[in-house]
């Protein structure tokens, strides 16, 4: 029997598969190498680089809840230009497309990380990120459609790859801001983040986290990314990837079917390192079984 | 550095020894191969999602091509882990991390180990040649751990526990601060357990000038310098230090002891 078509379009980006690995959950890419053969994924989306170093928050930093796991890291990473001195040699090496994730403290910022990125090899796109819980002022990006759009088109107009905005699930509608992003020139959207939320200790009375709140992933956020997945796909032209708790081959198959056109794997990575094969993997097993032939007769197929 | 491999192990042997206090051994020859004493390994405790991560556990010991874990059922994860039963699978990933640094430039060993941190000095004890002096505490009793196996082997061992069921009652930095002077300034110190325990221990080593490494925990998502979130303060290099990779064994002096006490 013939595979199935699993490749798919992001603006003029081609994915073999749509199984991606979300930003802040597979490092970039190295550390990963030797436990997963990362050219069977779709692409990689490196952890969030801003233009200076950052140190992150305070410990603790992760507590497990129910399903699911808190982190307040705080976008520790090594700052743009050890990214691009460090990072990247490898990034251009490996076989996937390879998405770097920029978060900026204002739109200005955003840009000048974009400029900054816009004469190296190797990357195939750009995700910005608008939505981090866990930074001062992080998730203002995603609550205002005007802010949101003022960095997207700042974004747009320095560099030539698509560009795909990673929205937050911490607003009243997805809808406003999700059409905002399109129109200012977005490529993709990649929802969910996050959801914020803490937990306590009771015996000694204070937060589990160092930073008393923290972003919520895993399982338990799955039937929130598929709600907004769903809501933001019926407002837009532009390719959703859905990103919150896929586990499974199964799971991503909710997705397509929600109105996403590829998917980020998260905190699976944490459990298992070949979590992104066997996604993969379950994902054509689904398609064998169910006679589907290409990914277009999946992606927003639910029935009504 | 040794490889990490992502191995499916065989629970092998699994018994209690005292209330809540279990030893598990685990079929996993690539771990096994390549251990050395300060590792740890990402154990899934159990099958589905609850707990949804792995947890780190400390290799207490190594016997041909199979790990042995010690450890107390404190919560969720260790509950689930105490249920596993021989014949059993389990994705084990490791040996992660930095072990101990032993052998050069120590004339006597100095074991301190606290509780769940006795386990990986068992391992250190095994592998290093001369035989040394050992402070071992636990809450009580029939929570302590080593005691027999040391001795057996040679090791001069103090003990020490909360309630004073066996040995000194109090804290075992209390008895380690008490033979603090009679040890050579060329000893090195190993110590493993409670933060405030290898704090104060660490504090009586950098008065005396004697080499001090320290194994830390953290609560750990992946366990390989991925997700960031264990990190301790340090005091230079960096504000923070992952203690998956860069640990969980450090040179005691590199951490900011007064940061880390305030996260607890």
């Amino acid at each position: 029997m013939n595979s199935p078509d699993l490749s798919v379009s992001i603006g003029n980006l081609r994915l073999k598969n749509p199984v991606l690995v979300a930003s802040g959950t597979f490092g970039y890419g190295e550390e990963m190498a030797g436990f997963t053969n990362l050219s069977r994924l779709g692409g990689i989306v490196t952890k969030t680089v801003t233009r200076v170093p950052r140190s992150g928050n305070p410990p603790p930093r992760t507590v497990e809840t129910a399903g699911g796991m808190l982190n307040s890291i705080g976008l520790e990473n090594v700052g743009i230009e050890r990214f691009i001195a460090e990072k990247m040699p490898f990034l251009r090496r490996v076989k996937t497309v390879v998405i770097v994730n920029i978060a900026g403290e204002d739109p200005p910022d955003f840009v000048a990380l974009a400029r900054r990125l816009a004469g190296e090899d190797g990357i195939d796109a750009l995700e910005l990120n608008l939505s981090c819980p866990n930074v001062a002022g992080g998730m203002d990006f995603s609550r205002d459609p005007e802010l949101a759009s003022k960095v997207v088109s700042g974004v747009r107009g320095v560099i030539r790859v698509p560009l795909i905005a990673k929205l937050s699930p911490n607003v009243s509608a997805i809808e406003p801001i999700a059409r905002a992003c399109e129109r200012a020139g977005a490529d993709a959207l990649s929802l969910i983040n996050t959801l914020v939320g803490m937990a306590v200790d009771i015996r000694s009375r204070r937060p589990r986290l160092g930073n008393v709140f923290g972003g919520l992933s895993g399982p338990a956020i799955k039937p929130v990314a598929l709600a907004m997945v769903h809501k933001a796909a019926r407002v837009v032209g532009i390719p959703v990837i859905g990103v919150g708790g896929i586990m499974t081959g199964e799971d991503a198959v909710e997705f397509l079917l929600a109105g996403a056109a590829a998917v980020q794997i998260g905190t699976a990575n944490f459990i298992d390192p070949r979590v992104g094969e066997k996604v993969l993997a379950g994902l054509l097993n689904y398609c064998r079984k169910e006679k589907v032939k290409g990914l277009e007769e999946l992606v927003g197929g639910l029935k009504i | 550095m040794s490889r990490a491999v992502d191995a499916v192990g065989t629970v092998k042997g699994h018994e209690e020894l005292g209330p809540g206090l279990f030893r598990l051994v685990i079929e996993a020859p690539g771990i096994a191969r390549s251990a050395r004493p300060g590792q740890f390994v990402q154990m899934k405790v159990s099958p589905g999602m609850d707990p949804l991560l792995r947890r780190p556990m400390s290799i207490a010991g190594v016997r041909g091509g199979r790990i042995e874990i010690l450890y107390e059922v404190v919560g969720k994860g260790t509950r689930a882990l105490s249920q596993r039963r021989i014949g059993e699978t389990l994705p084990v990933l490791g040996p992660l991390g930095r072990g101990f640094a032993f052998g050069k430039g120590v004339s006597f060993s100095i074991l301190v180990g606290g509780g769940s941190g006795v386990p990986p000095l068992l391992f250190l004890a095994e592998r290093m040649k001369g035989k040394g002096l050992a402070f071992l505490g636990a809450r009580t009793k029939s929570l302590l751990l080593g005691e027999k196996e040391l001795r057996k082997s040679g090791w001069e061992v103090e003990v020490s526990t909360d309630d004073g069921t066996r040995g000194h009652r109090g804290f075992v930095s209390d008895i380690f601060a008490k033979r603090l002077s009679d040890f050579p300034s060329r000893g090195g110190v190993y110590a493993c357990g409670p933060i405030p325990m290898i704090q104060t221990v660490a504090g009586l080593c950098a008065q005396k000038k004697m080499a001090c490494q320290v194994s830390l925990e953290a609560m750990m998502a992946c366990g390989i310098g991925i997700c960031r979130g264990c990190v301790v303060p340090v005091r230079a290099g960096g504000k923070y230090m992952d203690i998956c990779r860069e640990g969980p064994v450090v040179e005691a002096n590199r951490i900011d002891w007064g940061a880390l006490s305030k996260t607890l």
